[in-house]
C-alpha cells in the first residue's frame, strides 16, 4: 500500500469515527474505542495503546484534522478550530460563555481568543443576560447586513424589499430569534421576538403575517390583561382586528 | 317565502355561531370536528392505558391551549369516551379552588360530586358502580371462602350487572353486617393502606340505601351531624382541627385511588380554568394536589388544562421543578384548525342548527354566493376554532341582515352567561353542593363593586378578618343620613350542631357589645337548620340572635344560586371563557362594571334580600346625592363626533395604530380644549367597534384603529 492509499484509508477511518461519535472533536482514548480489530491492526495499535501512539499512527494525515493537548488528554478536531467552535456555538443556542467554554476542549485563554476572533469577523453576536452573563449566538452575516440596510428604509414595502432581500434569510433570522427568546418553549411572546430582532415595525408585521399565512408559524390570541401596554402594542394585530400575543413554530425553513 | 328565505329565518332565530364558549363540559356540546384535537385526545387515552399498566409509575399530564382552542370541548370528549376506551376510566372535572387552606377537602368534594352525579344516558352514578362492584366482589369472596353460596348464582344477576345489587333486596338483611365486616377484612388484606372507615362507608352505601345521603357527605370530607355519624358508624369529625380534616381528606382520596386500582378502572382528574389560581399559596396547594394524585396514587391521573400564556408566564415559573417536570413530561399542545377542519367546523355547526332540513349545499348560506368572502376570512392555515366561529358569524350576520355584525355590549353578554350559569346550578344543583369559599368570593365581588348611590353606602369591607373564624365580612354601612354602623356577615354551611351554635353565639356576643351593629347570618338551605326537637339549643340561640336584632337568612336554592352563579361567572371570565362578539375575552374589570350596573341596580334572589337588610338602616329624611360616585356618561352628540374624529386622526398617525387611552385623551384635550375624561372616551370609542378596538392591558387601556373596517 502506497502513502497516498494509506492516507486515504486513514482519512476514511477518521471520518467513520467522527460519524459514529456525532461530535466534531474526540479524545484520542475514546477514538481508540471506536476502532474494530481490523482497523487497530491496520494502524498497528492495541485497544490499550497510549494517546501518543494513536497520534503517531494517524499523523500521516494532515489536513483537515488537527490534534491539540487539553489537560491530560489529546483531542482530535474534525477541521479548523474556528469553524468547529462556530458550529459548536450554533448547535448550543443561547448558552453563556462559561457554559460553552466548559464543554469545549481547549484551554480558556484559547477559547477567549477564538470567540473574540469570531466576534470581530461578525460571525457571532453577544448579549448580556439579566444575570450579567455573556450569551453567545451565531449570526448569518449576509442577513445582518441586509437587515441593517432594511432598517434604514422603514417605509419600503415588503414586496419591494423581498426582491432585494432573501425572505428565507429573514425567516431564518426570525426562527433564530424565536428559539433564542423562547429557549425551547412552544409559545413565544411576539413582543419579545420583535424586541430581540429590532427590525422596523412594518417589516416585522408584514413578515410575521406572511409567515402565518404560509404556515411557518401559528399565532395565538392570549390575555392582553396580563401584559403591559407597551407589550400589547408590540404584539401583532391583523387587519380584522384580531390580536395575537404568542407564536408557535410550525414549519421548517 | 322561498325555501332559502325559510332557512335564513331559522338561522336568524337560532344562530349556531353566536355561542363560542363550550360551557360545562359535562353537559351537551357541539359535535366533534374530525381530526381536530385528535392527537391530544389519543395522547391522553394512551396515558390512561399507561397508568393502568404501570400503576407505580408516577405521572401527570398537561394540556396547553389558548382560550378558544377547545380545551373544554376536549374535556367533554374525554368524559364521553370513558367507557369506549380500551381501558374504561372514571373521571372528575375540577373547578378551581379558592381557599388554599382547604385544598384537599375541596378536591375530595369535587371528586365525590363527579362520582355521585347521574350523567345523561346513565341510570347510575360512578359511585354506584364502584360500590356495587365492591359489594359483589366481597360476596363472591365470602362464597369462595365458605364454600357455600350466599346468593344462588342463578338468582344473582350481579355477575353481568353488578349495579342491580343497589336496588335488589336479595341479600338477606341479617347477614349484611357480617358481609360488611368480612369486606373490610378482605379489602384491608388486599391492601393495608385502605382506611377501614372508608371501606365501611362504601359497603354501607352499597347495602343500606338509607345511609347513602350521609355516606356521600362523609365521603366529601364534611363534618356530618351526630345522628349521621351514628348511622354510618364512623368517628365524629366535629372536634378535629382544620389540619387534621385536610389529612383525612387526603386519606380518603388515596382510599378511592385504591378502590379504582382494585377494580382496574383508573380515574382522570381534570383541572380546568386554572387561571383562577392567582395567589402563590393556591399554587403551592395545587402542587400538593398534583403530588398526591400523580405520585402517591396507583390509579389516578391528574391532567391540568392551562392557557399557554398562563403556563409560560406563571405556572412554569411558580411550580417547583418536580411538579412542572411532571407536566412537561406529558405535555400536549392543542393546535388550531387547518383549512379543511375550519370548513368542517362551519359545516357541522350549520348542520346542527338546520338538522333535518334539506339544504341546497352543506355550506349554505355561505355557498355559493359568499364563497370567496368566506375563503378570504379563513385566510390562515391554522386558526383557533373560536376565531373560525367568530369570523363565520361576522359573515353570516352580513348575509342575514345585509349589514355588519352589531356587537352586543359586554353587559348583555355577561347577563346571558350569568343567567345560563344560574339555570345550570338550579337544574343540576347536586353538582354544585354548598360551598362557603364560592359564597365568600361572590359576596366580596358584590360588596366591592356595589355602587355607593344605592340605599346605603358600604365601605371598609374586610374579608375574613384574622383571628375570627366565624366572621366572613366586616364593613361600615352608612345610611343616606350619614350615620355609620358596623356590619358583620357570617356565611355558614356547617351541618354539625356545635359548629352552627358557635357561629350564632359569636353573633350574639357582637350584638351584646355593639347593639347598633348589623349582623347578618346567611345559610344555604341545603344545610338544614333543624327544628327545636333536634336542635333545641341552636333554636334558642337563633331566637336570641334575632331578638337582639341579628338577621338570620336561610336562603333557598333559588335565591342563593345567584351567589354561586356569580362565583362561577368569575371563574369563566378569569379563564377567558366569556368572549365578546369579536372573540375577545371579557376582562375582570368588565365583570366589575356588570356587577355594578346590572346585579346591584336590579338585584335578584339573595342580592335583593341583602339590599332589604341594608335598607333597614335607612332613615326617613334622606338628602343623599345620587351622583356622588357613579355618574352616567353625558350624551353630547357634537362633541362626541369631534372626539371620534380626532381619535381616528391621532391613531392613524401612530405607527402602531394603537395608543394608551390616557395619552389619546390628553392629545384630544390639548387640541380641542374639550374637558373629557378617559372613561368617557373609552366608552364612546368602544361603542364604535367597527372602527376601534379596546384592549385592557395590565397598566392601562389601549385603543387601536382597525385597518380593515
Amino acid at each position: 500500500m502506497n502513502t497516498a492509499e494509506k492516507d486515504l484509508k486513514i482519512t476514511s477511518l477518521i471520518e467513520n469515527v467522527f460519524k459514529k461519535h456525532g461530535k466534531d472533536f474526540i479524545n484520542l482514548k475514546t477514538f481508540l474505542s471506536y476502532l474494530d480489530k481490523k482497523e487497530l491492526s491496520f494502524l498497528q495499535l492495541k485497544p490499550n495503546s497510549i494517546q501518543d501512539a494513536v497520534e503517531k499512527a494517524i499523523s500521516p494525515v494532515k489536513s483537515p484534522y488537527q490534534i491539540k493537548k487539553f489537560k491530560q488528554s489529546k483531542v482530535l478536531f474534525n477541521g479548523p478550530l474556528a469553524e468547529i467552535a462556530l458550529a459548536y456555538i450554533e448547535k448550543r443556542k443561547a448558552k453563556t460563555f462559561g457554559q460553552l467554554n466548559k464543554d469545549f476542549p481547549v484551554i480558556k485563554g484559547e477559547f477567549i481568543d477564538l470567540v473574540n476572533t469570531l466576534l470581530d469577523q461578525g460571525c457571532l453576536r453577544a448579549r448580556i443576560s439579566t444575570s450579567e452573563k455573556i450569551i453567545l449566538y451565531t449570526v448569518d452575516k449576509k442577513a445582518t447586513q441586509l437587515l441593517t440596510e432594511t432598517a434604514k428604509t422603514e417605509d419600503a414595502d415588503l414586496f419591494a424589499m423581498s426582491k432585494a432581500f432573501d425572505t428565507r434569510t429573514l425567516i431564518s433570522q426570525f426562527k433564530d430569534a424565536y428559539y433564542n427568546v423562547g429557549k425551547g418553549a412552544n409559545y413565544v411572546f411576539i413582543h419579545q421576538i420583535r424586541n430581540f430582532l429590532g427590525w422596523s415595525r412594518k417589516q416585522f408585521d408584514e413578515l410575521l403575517y406572511q409567515m402565518m399565512k404560509q404556515g411557518y408559524v401559528a399565532a395565538h390570541p392570549g390575555n392582553p390583561g396580563a401584559l403591559m401596554a407597551q407589550e400589547v402594542r408590540d404584539s401583532f394585530q391583523d387587519e380584522y382586528g384580531d390580536l395575537y400575543i404568542t407564536v408557535s413554530w410550525r414549519k421548517s425553513v | 317565502m322561498t325555501h332559502e328565505q325559510g332557512i335564513s329565518d331559522i338561522l336568524r332565530q337560532n344562530n349556531p355561531f353566536s355561542s363560542n364558549a363550550a360551557g360545562d363540559p359535562r353537559e351537551e356540546r357541539y359535535p366533534d370536528v374530525p381530526g381536530l384535537g385528535d392527537k391530544v385526545f389519543h395522547g391522553i387515552q394512551a396515558l390512561i392505558r399507561f397508568k393502568k399498566n404501570q400503576p407505580t409509575m408516577q405521572c401527570a399530564g398537561a394540556v396547553l391551549g389558548e382560550a378558544g382552542y377547545g380545551k373544554t370541548h376536549l374535556i367533554g370528549r374525554l368524559i364521553d369516551s370513558r367507557n369506549k376506551n380500551v381501558v374504561p376510566y372514571n373521571f372528575a372535572y375540577i373547578y378551581p379552588f379558592i381557599d388554599s387552606h382547604q385544598g384537599f377537602r375541596y378536591l375530595l368534594r369535587e371528586i365525590v360530586v363527579n362520582l355521585t352525579t347521574m350523567y345523561k344516558g346513565y341510570t347510575f352514578s360512578q359511585l354506584d358502580a364502584l360500590s356495587a362492584i365492591t359489594g359483589c366482589r366481597v360476596i363472591q369472596q365470602m362464597e369462595k371462602e365458605a364454600g357455600t353460596e350466599i346468593l344462588s348464582v342463578r338468582d344473582c344477576p350481579f355477575e353481568k350487572n353488578p349495579i342491580r345489587i343497589l336496588t335488589t333486596r336479595i341479600v338477606p338483611k341479617t347477614i349484611l353486617p357480617k358481609i360488611i365486616n368480612h369486606g373490610i377484612r378482605f379489602l384491608s388484606h388486599q391492601n393495608p393502606a385502605f382506611t377501614p372507615e372508608f371501606l365501611k362507608v362504601i359497603l354501607r352505601y352499597c347495602f343500606f340505601p338509607e345511609t347513602r345521603p350521609a355516606a356521600i357527605q362523609w365521603l366529601m370530607g364534611r363534618t356530618i351531624a351526630s345522628d349521621q355519624v351514628r348511622l354510618l358508624g364512623v368517628s365524629d369529625r366535629s372536634s378535629k382541627p382544620a389540619e387534621s380534616l385536610e389529612e383525612d381528606a387526603q386519606e380518603i382520596i388515596l382510599s378511592f385511588d385504591l378502590l379504582f386500582y382494585f377494580h382496574g378502572r383508573p380515574m382522570i382528574v381534570m383541572f380546568d380554568q386554572l387561571e383562577n389560581l392567582t395567589d402563590i399559596k393556591q399554587i403551592k396547594t395545587f402542587q400538593k394536589m398534583i403530588f398526591c394524585l400523580g405520585d402517591k396514587s396507583k390509579a389516578m391521573l391528574p391532567i391540568a388544562f392551562f392557557r399557554a400564556q398562563e403556563w409560560t408566564m406563571n405556572f412554569s415559573k411558580q411550580l417547583d421543578d418536580f411538579c412542572s417536570g411532571r407536566f412537561k413530561a406529558n405535555m400536549f399542545d392543542l393546535k388550531g384548525c387547518n383549512r379543511k377542519q375550519a370548513y368542517e367546523l362551519i359545516r357541522s355547526r350549520l348542520g346542527h342548527a338546520l338538522s333535518g332540513i334539506k339544504l341546497p349545499n352543506d355550506l349554505f348560506p355561505f355557498y355559493p354566493d359568499h364563497q370567496d368572502e368566506l375563503s378570504q376570512l379563513l385566510n390562515l392555515p391554522e386558526m383557533s376554532p373560536r376565531q373560525v366561529i367568530n369570523r363565520a358569524n361576522r359573515l353570516l350576520q352580513k348575509i342575514l341582515y345585509g349589514k355588519p355584525l352589531e356587537k352586543r355590549c359586554p353587559n348583555l353578554i355577561l347577563r346571558k352567561a350569568y343567567k345560563t350559569r344560574y339555570e345550570e346550578i338550579l337544574a343540576n344543583h347536586e353538582q354544585y353542593p354548598p360551598d362557603k369559599s364560592r359564597l365568600i368570593l361572590a359576596m366580596s365581588l358584590y360588596l366591592s363593586n356595589r355602587p355607593a348611590n344605592l340605599s346605603c353606602n358600604i365601605a371598609a369591607v374586610n374579608i375574613q378578618p384574622k383571628g375570627d373564624k366565624y366572621v366572613d365580612f366586616t364593613a361600615q354601612v352608612t345610611s343616606k343620613k350619614g350615620k355609620a354602623v358596623p356590619m358583620i356577615i357570617m356565611i355558614d354551611i356547617e351541618s354539625h350542631h356545635k359548629s352552627v351554635l358557635a357561629s350564632l353565639k359569636r353573633g350574639i356576643i357582637q350584638l351584646k357589645k355593639t347593639p347598633e351593629a348589623k349582623i347578618i347570618y346567611i345559610r344555604d338551605s341545603r344545610c338544614p337548620f333543624h327544628g327545636p326537637k333536634r336542635w333545641k339549643e341552636n333554636q334558642q340561640a337563633k331566637t336570641e340572635f334575632e331578638r337582639r336584632g341579628g338577621i338570620f337568612i336561610l336562603s333557598p336554592i333559588e335565591e342563593i344560586s345567584y351567589l354561586y352563579a356569580l362565583a362561577l361567572l368569575k371563574f369563566d371570565v378569569q379563564a377567558g371563557d366569556i368572549t365578546s362578539d369579536t372573540g375577545r375575552a371579557l376582562s375582570p374589570d368588565q365583570l366589575g362594571r356588570f356587577i355594578q350596573s346590572e346585579i346591584s341596580e336590579n338585584p335578584d334572589g339573595i342580592f335583593a334580600k341583602l339590599e332589604q337588610c341594608f335598607l333597614t338602616l335607612k332613615t326617613p329624611d334622606t338628602s343623599f346625592n345620587k351622583n356622588t360616585s357613579f355618574q352616567p356618561i353625558p350624551e353630547s352628540g357634537v362633541e362626541d363626533e369631534k372626539i371620534t374624529g380626532l381619535a381616528t386622526e391621532f391613531l392613524d398617525q401612530s405607527p402602531t395604530k394603537m395608543m394608551k387611552a390616557d395619552l389619546l385623551v390628553k392629545k384630544i384635550s390639548q387640541k380641542t380644549y374639550i374637558g373629557t375624561d378617559t372613561n368617557h372616551v373609552v366608552s364612546l370609542l368602544g361603542k364604535n367597534r367597527k372602527k376601534f378596538n379596546i384592549f385592557r392591558a395590565k397598566d392601562g387601556i389601549l385603543i387601536s384603529l382597525k385597518v380593515h373596517q
